[in-house]
């Protein structure tokens, strides 16, 4: 009996020891400009190169289920790497519940739904190619990580309260004179920012549209380059502007006004 | 040589004859509608987003219409698209870029394999397939379409299996979990449609179908929502039709480009086979000749030109081109005419196309697969035991094993039967019991085959003196001309001797030996 559990620990031990060297190890996997110059990628690389592109340039490569011209990388910037700015190495965190929907949401669901709200687009099946590369290049970046542990700088970081109520008539000022240059006077966007308005940008369904979601992002990563340079009160109000611009309709309340989207387009109700 | 080239020049004599240009722009025009929803099933039932059926639509047809003799209409073909989707899983995730790129390179193999069989003049062979034999096909490839719609109808994702029962048994034991209730119900809902419009306006049931089909998924969209519903639309076609598309081709895939190029050369049969039904139709009610080279070398360079414009390979198609001829056309323009209104009509209507729901096509796709099931046909093979038979065993393997053994097949037990007919000899036998004669004649061929039948006319006679009347028979092999004279002897011997009426002068073979 003891020399079984000896033989028992010993092997625990040992265990523990190895997975401590992998995981210390440092993780090697090929860059995405290394991919992109081999001549054969196999099934996996080739996926997550797709993914890359659908990320990078969304509706150029992924028009089908997309509705606006946002691309994945507006809002996860620098193609999902860094941190603080909705990065993407979080396969390990699903499948998970989520309020959202109330189910138990898979990265695939996930991704999915991604599309029907934040690009303000179609939901894809669970086969579709495009959904397929997002998910084989979100695995390519969670390569390392610990499953189970939110990885550092995921997300967007939460503001704590300043005390005051967001203010929309401040945030106006502070669009004004500090995003307009890039996103727009009236926010659907220009040549340097994407529409953060309007229907070609997230519809009213997605995280973003939430005060408290954009407003860590706000604070953490814009103006594009000077990241945390606005105060917190400052990135509230300008998260509460954005707030109650026109947008597309929630998919979950919305009822197909989607539909008529292209109605208001064309009466220059909707940009 | 000089009939090779006249049959490379696109004809236009179609210009110079007198033309109805309001029959033919309505022709054209419903043509073009009909079309729309007809092209996108196809590239759903190869696996391709829905504007590579448009581009097929559109580009094929045209450059077929333009290069061919006859009123025939190329174009997205079921059994073609179907083999196409089977050819390149294999290698390639569904839809996805490298899918797309070997669809496109197969294609162009197609194209240049039907240039092969132009050059060899090998529309001769396609008159060998026994027309019961082409049914059957055309049934069991109905049968495949009808399970393939099935995942669609149901609202699951793809079901790969390699039998279609078996994926009857997953849908039957499993529906509760795999399905999508409201996507069961757009599809439940086109498929009736379909059925009750085929009995009463049956030139439009398929549009009827599929407008009401989207008007239920819109419905149900609206009143429970897109997140609730699920119900996969079809999405915003990024249609790129005047955009040169340039094929990547890499040494790393040579393998995959010689399966490949098996596949064609099968595809391409079976193209070139359903063109050559079709042809022969039109022959029946054509007022101009029509060359079927020239129509094989007219789909073979449409194959390969619009790959360029990202067009899958098409053959001939039954629906378009009964639709013209109910329509009035009367020559090519009603063709070339809906080939541009279906890039017009599409540019407009991107919008409300996207939002037509996939079940609906899954719908579509199980009545084009509906009317691919030729049960008249089967009744009419059933008549003749050999004809049945066939039928049955060709019906079989194209749905148990796969649709290249059940053209080979096909063709084996098409020249068999033939064979088999045709070496059926017809006797008339005369008996006269007063001076104990009893003359036979013999109509047909008498060649190694019938070696038995003339072994058992001897056999039955034996018993009486026997006059063989040989003047009517077509053929006489070396064997049967031996046994003849063989029982002449052996019969000269004993009472009941033999008298031979010998063969005329146009029999073919070895008549001499019976001097």
């Amino acid at each position: 009996m003891r020399i079984y559990s000896l033989k028992k620990l010993l092997f625990c031990i040992l265990s523990v020891l190895f997975s401590a060297y992998v995981a210390s190890e440092p993780v090697t996997k090929p860059s995405i400009k290394d991919l992109q110059s081999r001549s054969f990628l196999d099934d996996y690389y080739s996926n997550v190169v797709y993914g890359y592109h659908i990320i990078t340039d969304t509706p150029r490569y992924a028009p089908r289920y997309n509705g606006g011209k946002l691309s994945c990388q507006n809002c996860h910037l620098q193609a999902g790497t860094m941190k603080e700015a909705l990065p993407l190495n979080v396969l390990g965190m699903y499948p998970k519940w989520r309020a959202k929907n109330g189910k138990h949401n898979g990265i695939g669901l996930r991704i999915r739904e991604c599309f029907l709200y934040s690009m303000n687009g179609f939901l894809p099946p669970e086969n579709a190619p495009e959904v397929l590369a997002i998910a084989a290049y979100i695995s390519y970046l969670s390569k390392g990580e610990i499953i189970g542990v939110a990885p550092e700088g995921r997300g967007v970081p939460t503001l704590d309260t300043t005390g005051y109520d967001p203010n929309p008539s401040r945030g106006q000022a502070i669009y004004k004179a500090k995003c307009a240059h890039c996103h727009g006077k009236d926010g659907t966007g220009d040549l340097l920012g994407p529409p953060v308005a309007g229907i070609n940008s997230y519809n009213a369904g997605a995280g973003m549209h939430e005060i408290q979601i954009s407003a860590g992002f706000i604070w953490a990563n814009m103006p594009f380059g000077n990241g945390k340079t606005l105060s917190k009160q400052q990135a509230l109000d300008v998260a509460a502007y954005l707030h109650i611009q026109l947008r597309g309709a929630d998919p979950r309340e919305g009822k197909l006004l989607k539909l008529l989207e292209p109605l208001g387009q064309w009466l220059g109700l909707l940009k | 040589m000089p009939k090779l080239i006249a049959e490379m020049i696109p004809d236009f004599s179609w210009l110079k004859r007198n033309l109805n240009f309001r029959q033919e722009f309505l022709a054209a025009f419903i043509g073009a509608i009909l079309t729309i929803p007809q092209a996108i099933t196809f590239a759903y039932l190869a696996g391709l987003p829905p504007e590579y059926g448009l581009y097929c639509a559109v580009y094929t047809t045209l450059i077929a219409c333009l290069f061919g003799s006859s009123m025939m209409v190329g174009g997205p073909n079921a059994a073609v698209s179907m083999l196409l989707g089977a050819a390149v899983l294999p290698f390639a995730g569904t839809g996805s870029p490298l899918y797309i790129n070997f669809v496109l390179i197969l294609s162009f193999m197609v194209g240049i394999a039907e240039l092969c069989l132009w050059l060899s003049r090998s529309s001769r062979i396609f008159q060998y397939f026994s027309p019961v034999l082409i049914n059957a096909i055309t049934t069991g490839v109905g049968v495949l379409i009808l399970s393939y719609s099935l995942d669609g109808i149901t609202g699951s994702t793809g079901i790969q299996v390699n039998f279609f029962y078996e994926k009857l048994y997953i849908i039957i034991s499993g529906w509760q979990g795999i399905s999508n209730y409201y996507a069961f119900l757009v599809g439940f809902s086109t498929i009736v449609t379909g059925l009750i419009f085929k009995k009463k306006y049956p030139r439009f049931y398929i549009l009827a179908a599929l407008l009401i089909g989207t008007l239920v998924g819109l419905l149900l969209n609206g009143l429970y929502g897109i997140p609730n519903t699920e119900l996969d639309l079809l999405g915003y076609m990024p249609l790129k039709m005047f955009d040169f598309k340039i094929i990547m081709l890499d040494w790393e895939y040579i393998s995959i480009y010689i399966q490949l190029a098996v596949s064609a050369m099968i595809i391409a049969l079976i193209a070139i086979s359903q063109t050559m039904i079709i042809i022969n139709e039109l022959k029946i009610n054509a007022n101009t000749p029509i060359d079927a080279n020239k129509d094989i070398y007219a789909q073979g360079i449409a194959n390969i030109s619009s790959v360029f414009f990202g067009a899958f390979c098409g053959g001939g198609s039954f629906n378009r081109t009964r639709l013209n001829r109910t329509f009035g056309s009367r020559s090519k323009l009603a063709t070339i005419l809906s080939c541009f209104i279906i890039i017009f009509l599409v540019d407009v209507f991107s919008e409300i196309i996207a939002y037509i729901p996939m079940a609906t096509m899954s719908g579509l796709l199980f009545l084009v697969g509906l009317e691919m099931i030729k049960i008249n046909a089967f009744k009419q093979a059933l008549e003749r035991k050999s004809d049945g038979i066939s039928f049955i065993i060709t019906f079989c393997v194209v749905i148990l094993i796969n649709l290249e053994s059940g053209l080979l097949i096909a063709f084996i037990l098409s020249v068999l039967t033939f064979v088999y007919r045709i070496s059926e000899i017809n006797i008339e036998i005369s008996e006269n019991n007063i001076d104990n004669i009893n003359k036979v004649t013999i109509h047909g061929c008498l060649f190694f085959g019938t070696f038995d039948d003339l072994l058992q006319i001897f056999r039955d006679h034996s018993e009486c003196k026997l006059q063989l009347d040989l003047r009517d028979i077509s053929y006489l092999g070396p064997g049967p001309a031996q046994l003849i004279i063989q029982e002449k002897k052996k019969r000269a011997s004993s009472n009941y001797e033999m008298t031979v009426l010998p063969p005329s002068q146009w029999c073919a073979g070895f008549p001499l030996l019976l001097k």
